[in-house]
């Protein structure tokens, strides 16, 4: 209901964005916001963002910069960098999501530095002064409860994916096509072997391989997982968590028994963004406590050391292992396709 | 000695015709091809094409587009065929309502259907539920099975409308003169029925298969694993982390190379049933007999209602209640409040401008063509001619890449505009309606522009007042199933569209990829309507019979 309220206040703030009438909410503004004369036009946000997020992230935006509209082209980060890199005139001012400490300079060629205006706050920074992380991912497993009752199993962790009775009722991303899939082979390597990308892990990734289905798309994960489509799907961490505290889902979040890996990711300006003002203010809010506590309340990790905790389990009762940012930068291609190589022959 | 011809209006056509083709074709599909075999820091190599055939990932999706493109080729044939047949040849109740039906099931982009049968017998679907509580549980919609369902039912409708057509330029005194010597029935049937309409067969069954070869949406949301040529093409273009162009561009030119092989292979089939008919007699229907003739209504109202099944579906789900991607119980407008927000507006402003201004362009280019290979049969001419065929070789993804690769940069820096929507869409279109315009210059005598020539008319305005005037039948008729399948076309736009040039398909198609499936269902159904209100509108002009793509 209150989604629904939200998107009913987006609805008409989105019809009167012509209209100077619109109240703009006075009183304390937040330290790092702009004037609301100063932040103006038309902000063309790339986001990887899911509908939930976007929803309070325009909810706030709208709040604090009345007379900026924002315009949203939702995707993958791939293409979303490669609509980017084909279309001189897409317009993009900032890239929101997708951009992983690990990813290095992988889409430098399409961004512009820029150091927050509350970096000072963050717990994590981009050496480079590319990336603004304001999410702290974490991976996990969504379950439907239903089908696996209807099955019979139970699922605590990676190992349970290995049961019989999941035969072709795991759902995964594929490492290639997808950021959390990557994310995921990261983890599984990181938590299933001695060490880091060694044979035992490996040997793990063949035998869900023989378990799984395989999609482009992260959103399938979750989703299809949520419809009953499949029993169990390999996911990260907050958007599904942010479905499940919206109400009416089925689907359920496992955490994995054996560990998991935690991982910083943000935005950044697109280069020669058109509305560079906005897109600085649009960096800013996102490390704001403001913002991130709207996120908290859904279901977000954040990044500012001074929101608040979110209702989901600390990361220290998730058996953090540590990740080598530098290697999974040089050997991301080498991982990756092993795992074609693995793939191609489990099937 | 042969005549010098003056340079006139036909000669400065053909010239600007043959430029556009230069800008918005070979030049496109040159930068493909260099994208494919030129590496800035390597120069010439192959190895995106020794990669391709390396690897079974790679090469199995050629077989598997084939395997799929053959499947739908034949169902669509065999689905088609005896509904053409029953419906040309019987009186069947509610004939008209009939095919308006079956037009629509066609007009839906491909991959709504494909959407729409994910609700119904996905793994969660409303029948794998009803099924599963009657004890049936071992099937998938997934895989090869749905992306050949989805097709079959979406592609179907096409052999239709082919059939119809030659069915009635059967002359009955051959029916009848058959009949005299003993072949009825089922036997006429295939003796002479199949073998007179040969080349429609052919033409049909090639156009049904270029369709699915090239269609990208059914696979991608169906298929689970089973990938075909277009999604390959897409992944390595636009995959979240595998972006390559130069891999890419070179499995389009792969894609070009075998739908131009099928296309060739078609053509020498065809050459095989070289004859013409004159129908002066018409078949005309007759009531079927008792029960033959429930079971042609059966069929036919079987068909047409499990082909609609997904749309009404669709229409249905739009008015569920939805928090984003979750369903809830219960009915609201929520889904086309979220659209609305979600630029539905400026979706259907584009797709209107859009099409229209395709329309215009694709009308006057294939007029134009069609008079200079008819009355002006010359080699620049005959090029033209043969150039604009090409892009029915090539599938929606590689037009977009092409057009991509070269207009995203200076001098022509066009990419993102509703101006290269239209390029693409333009090019898709061209060989059909260009194919139309000559079939229908052709019928024209030219002794009747003549007489206006020596009563004084100038070439030109003999041509605008008289030729296009009589054309003008064969034109709509061509023109108006343009538009609905350029209003639902999305593999090339799925490439090219951004937040500005988004259309009504692509907005669909993104709200599916989003996972806020209402608000996907919101989309598609006002194409729906806006397909209804557009065929109603045809149909007030024009007679059913003279439908033809």
């Amino acid at each position: 209901m209150v989604v629904l309220l939200a998107c009913g206040v987006l609805f008409a703030t989105g019809q009167k964005e012509q209209n100077a009438e619109v109240p703009a909410t006075v009183g304390a503004r937040p330290s790092w916001a702009r004037g609301v004369d100063e932040v103006t036009g038309t902000l063309t946000v790339y986001t990887t963002m899911e509908e939930t997020q976007q929803d309070i992230l325009l909810k706030l935006w709208n709040q604090v910069y009345p007379k900026c509209k924002v315009e949203i082209v939702a995707d993958s980060v791939g293409t979303l960098a490669t609509k980017i890199r084909s279309d001189e005139t897409s317009g993009a001012d900032v890239v929101i999501g997708g951009m992983f400490a690990a990813d290095g300079t992988k889409y430098h060629d399409i961004l512009q530095p820029y150091t927050s205006r509350l970096d000072g706050d963050q717990e994590f920074h981009d050496p480079s002064g590319y990336y603004s992380f304001y999410d702290v991912q974490v991976m996990c497993l969504v379950v439907n409860p239903d089908i696996l009752q209807e099955l019979g199993v139970t699922v605590k962790g990676y190992e349970d994916l290995l049961q019989p009775q999941l035969k072709g009722k795991i759902i995964l991303a594929d490492p290639a096509a997808s950021s959390s899939g990557w994310r995921q082979l990261q983890t599984i390597l990181a938590t299933m072997g001695d060490s880091f990308d060694d044979q035992k892990g490996w040997d793990y990734v063949k035998k869900l391989m023989a378990q799984s289905f395989k999609t482009n798309s992260s959103k399938d994960v979750y989703n299809l997982v949520n419809e009953g489509e499949y029993a169990v799907g390999l996911s990260y961490e907050s958007t599904p968590a942010g479905i499940i505290a919206g109400g009416g889902a089925t689907m359920k979040i496992v955490y994995m028994e054996e560990g998991n890996t935690a991982m910083p990711g943000g935005a950044a300006i697109a280069k020669g963004a058109p509305n560079l003002t906005a897109a600085q203010a649009m960096i800013d809010m996102l490390g704001s406590v403001e913002f991130q506590n709207m996120r908290a309340d859904l279901a977000g990790r954040g990044s500012n050391a001074h929101c608040k905790a979110s209702d989901l389990p600390a990361s220290s009762v998730l058996g953090l292992k540590d990740l080598d940012y530098a290697y999974l930068g040089t050997n991301k291609d080498k991982m990756l396709d092993h795992w074609n190589e693995l793939w191609a022959e489990v099937k | 000695m042969k005549q010098i011809r003056r340079f006139d209006f036909w000669s400065a056509a053909s010239l600007t015709i043959l430029g556009l083709f230069g800008l918005f074709l070979i030049y496109p599909l040159g930068g493909l091809l260099k994208e494919a075999v030129f590496l800035p820091e390597k120069g010439f190599t192959l190895d995106a094409f020794r990669k391709f055939f390396g690897k079974s990932y790679y090469y199995s999706t050629i077989f598997n587009s084939f395997r799929i493109a053959l499947t739908v080729m034949f169902l669509c044939l065999l689905l088609g065929i005896p509904f053409s047949y029953f419906y040309t040849f019987y009186k069947l109740k509610g004939r008209k309502f009939l095919f308006v039906l079956c037009l629509l099931c066609t007009m839906s982009a491909p991959f709504i259907g494909a959407y729409a049968w994910i609700l119904l017998m996905g793994n969660n679907g409303l029948i794998t539920n009803v099924l599963k509580g009657l004890g049936v549980r071992k099937f998938s919609i997934y895989g090869f099975g749905g992306i050949v369902l989805v097709q079959t039912l979406k592609l179907f409708p096409l052999v239709v409308i082919y059939m119809n057509g030659a069915f009635r330029n059967i002359d009955s005194s051959l029916m009848e003169a058959a009949e005299s010597m003993g072949c009825k029935g089922v036997d006429r049937f295939f003796r002479v029925l199949l073998s007179l309409t040969m080349p429609t067969i052919l033409a049909a069954a090639l156009l049904v298969f270029m369709r699915s070869f090239a269609d990208f949406g059914t696979p991608l949301l169906i298929g689970r694993g089973y990938t075909t040529f277009p999604v390959l093409i897409y992944n390595e273009y636009l995959g979240e982390n595998g972006s390559d162009y130069h891999f890419a561009a070179a499995v389009s030119i792969i894609a070009v190379g075998v739908t131009g092989l099928f296309f060739l292979i078609q053509k020498l089939a065809n050459s095989r049933f070289k004859f013409t008919m004159n129908a002066m007699h018409p078949v005309t229907a007759v009531n079927p007999k008792k029960v033959s003739g429930i079971f042609m209504h059966i069929y036919c109202y079987a068909v047409v209602a499990i082909s609609m099944l997904p749309q009404v579906y669709i229409i249905y789900m739009s008015f569920r209640k939805y928090n984003n991607s979750i369903l809830l119980p219960g009915y609201s407008l929520v889904n086309y409040q979220k659209a609305w927000s979600k630029s539905l507006l400026r979706a259907t402003g584009n797709t209107l401008f859009i099409s229209f201004a395709t329309l215009a362009v694709i009308i006057m280019v294939a007029v134009l063509i069609a008079y200079l290979v008819v009355r002006r049969s010359n080699i620049i001419n005959q090029a033209i001619d043969t150039i604009s065929m090409l892009p029915y070789i090539m599938p929606g993804a590689v037009v977009g890449i092409a057009l991509v690769i070269v207009f995203s940069h200076k001098p022509l820096c066009i990419a993102g505009t509703l101006g290269i929507m239209i390029v693409a869409l333009a090019i898709r279109r061209l060989p059909f309606t260009s194919r139309s315009a000559t079939a229908t210059m052709m019928s024209i005598s030219p002794s009747i522009e003549e007489a206006a020539i020596s009563l004084g008319a100038s070439k030109l305005a003999s041509f605008v007042k008289i030729t296009v005037p009589m054309m003008s039948n064969g034109i709509i008729s061509g023109a108006v199933l343009s538009w609905v399948s350029i209003i639902t076309e999305m593999s090339s736009g799925v490439i090219l569209y951004n937040n500005r040039t988004i259309t009504l398909t692509i907005g669909t198609y993104v709200a599916i990829n989003n996972g806020v499936y209402g608000v996907a269902a919101a989309f598609a159904t006002v194409t729906t309507l806006l397909t209804i209100v557009c065929l109603v509108v045809y149909l007030k002009f024009t007679r059913l019979e003279d439908i033809r793509m």
